[in-house]
């Protein structure tokens, strides 16, 4: 499990857009992988199950934030939105808009694309974990794949607001 | 072009997840038109600049709070039985430092572990480099006498995994060193099983050595 953090943490990012909501996101889904190892299927990935838990718990927060009525902590976002592809020759802005963008992606898109793209999961691997057909994750993936690539080549970033909701 | 290829389908190939036929229609569609080769082109560029923007966790340190997590997390499951904790035992601290210098490698030492999941780590860290050999060797043999579209094939019985290395195409680059594009495919079923597609150029420098110069990589 300890061998796991260092992507798990990735993982957590990627959902969470912050390292240090990240962290707080993988100590909570190792406490309760640790509560729950028994369930773990010896031979099956551990990984994998792990970035479910992760993934449930940051529903879950998702979730109780929205009960509450809090905003989510969307970090840094409105200040990068303005991106310019042809000018962007600062690599370390071009990291934080991209990382703006995604967290900008609605939750059901973002899940999808990180444990593909970072994560490096298959598409039959990310349907499994995420109870989804592929071909689902095929969609939501090539629609989060186009919206970065347009993004990148200094496009209008996407003006929908669903990264504050939640997947119907 | 025999017909246009969809945004799906374009993601999809650039992923690995087409079939050979699938993929080949794509390939051909690409040597046709400029505008979808940069789409694709764009694409790759895209996961890779998304894969840098989250790759800080894995090249920084695990906090010390997440190892602590786990470390009490697995210590308070275990039957508090007589004497002092199992984990603060001498003869335990020495086994476990030792298994935890074994298996977490590259000099990290991240203490007394969850031990019965990390010697099951260990045994299979052999396996896994046992297969990372095996697909060395298919790789060299691949690029070094393999015709562009016949595979080398590897197998570990021991691990189960197996996997292929296949050229797909061979070019000069603009330095006169011979270059070959090539797929890497594995099933690796040690451990975490889970399955591996690469597509990258390799190059032959002078002295006979293939080195990887591009690598669109879609495992973790």
């Amino acid at each position: 499990m300890l061998a796991l953090l260092p992507r798990l943490r990735r993982f957590a990012y990627g959902l969470t857009g912050s390292i240090d909501q990240g962290d707080d996101l993988v100590q909570a889904t190792c406490e309760r992988a640790i509560r729950n190892i028994d369930t773990w299927q010896d031979g099956t990935r551990l990984d994998s199950w792990m970035y479910r838990i992760a993934r449930n718990q940051f529903l879950n927060e998702l979730r109780a934030k929205k009960v509450r009525g809090q905003h989510l902590e969307v970090t840094e976002i409105d200040r990068h939105m303005h991106f310019d592809g042809a000018r962007a020759v600062d690599a370390q802005m071009t990291l934080n808009t991209v990382r703006a963008l995604a967290a900008r992606l609605p939750e059901e898109q973002r899940s999808v694309l990180i444990l593909v793209c970072v994560e490096g999961l298959s598409y039959k691997e990310v349907a499994a974990l995420l109870d989804l057909q592929v071909g689902t994750v095929t969609s939501r993936l090539a629609r989060a794949r186009i919206t970065l690539k347009t993004f990148l080549e200094g496009g209008d970033p996407p003006q929908d607001d669903s990264a504050r909701s939640l997947p119907e | 072009m025999t017909r246009a290829i969809d945004d799906e389908t374009l993601v999809a190939y650039v992923d690995g997840e087409l079939d050979q036929d699938a993929a080949r229609e794509v390939e051909a569609a690409i040597a046709a038109d400029p505008a979808l080769a940069e789409t694709v082109r764009a694409l790759r560029e895209g996961a890779a600049t998304l894969r840098a923007a989250f790759a800080e966790p894995v090249r920084a340190e695990v906090p010390e709070r997440l190892i602590a997590a786990v470390n009490d997390g697995f210590a308070a499951q275990r039957p508090k039985d007589q004497g002092a904790p199992w984990h603060r035992r001498p003869i335990f601290t020495a086994m476990a430092a030792s298994i935890a210098i074994l298996v977490v490698g590259l000099g990290a030492v991240y203490g007394v572990v969850d031990w019965q999941v990390e010697r099951r780590l260990a045994r299979l860290e052999a396996a896994q480099e046992a297969d990372r050999a095996l697909i060395q060797s298919a790789l060299v043999t691949a690029l070094e006498k393999h015709l562009s579209g016949v595979p080398a094939t590897w197998r570990n019985p021991q691990s189960g995994s197996s996997g292929r290395v296949e050229p797909v195409r061979t070019f000069r680059n603009a330095g006169g060193q011979w270059c070959r594009e090539y797929i890497l495919e594995a099933a690796l079923r040690a451990g975490d099983a889970r399955h591996e597609f690469r597509r990258a150029i390799a190059c032959r420098n002078a002295e006979g050595r293939w080195t990887t110069k591009l690598e669109t990589t879609n495992d973790s």
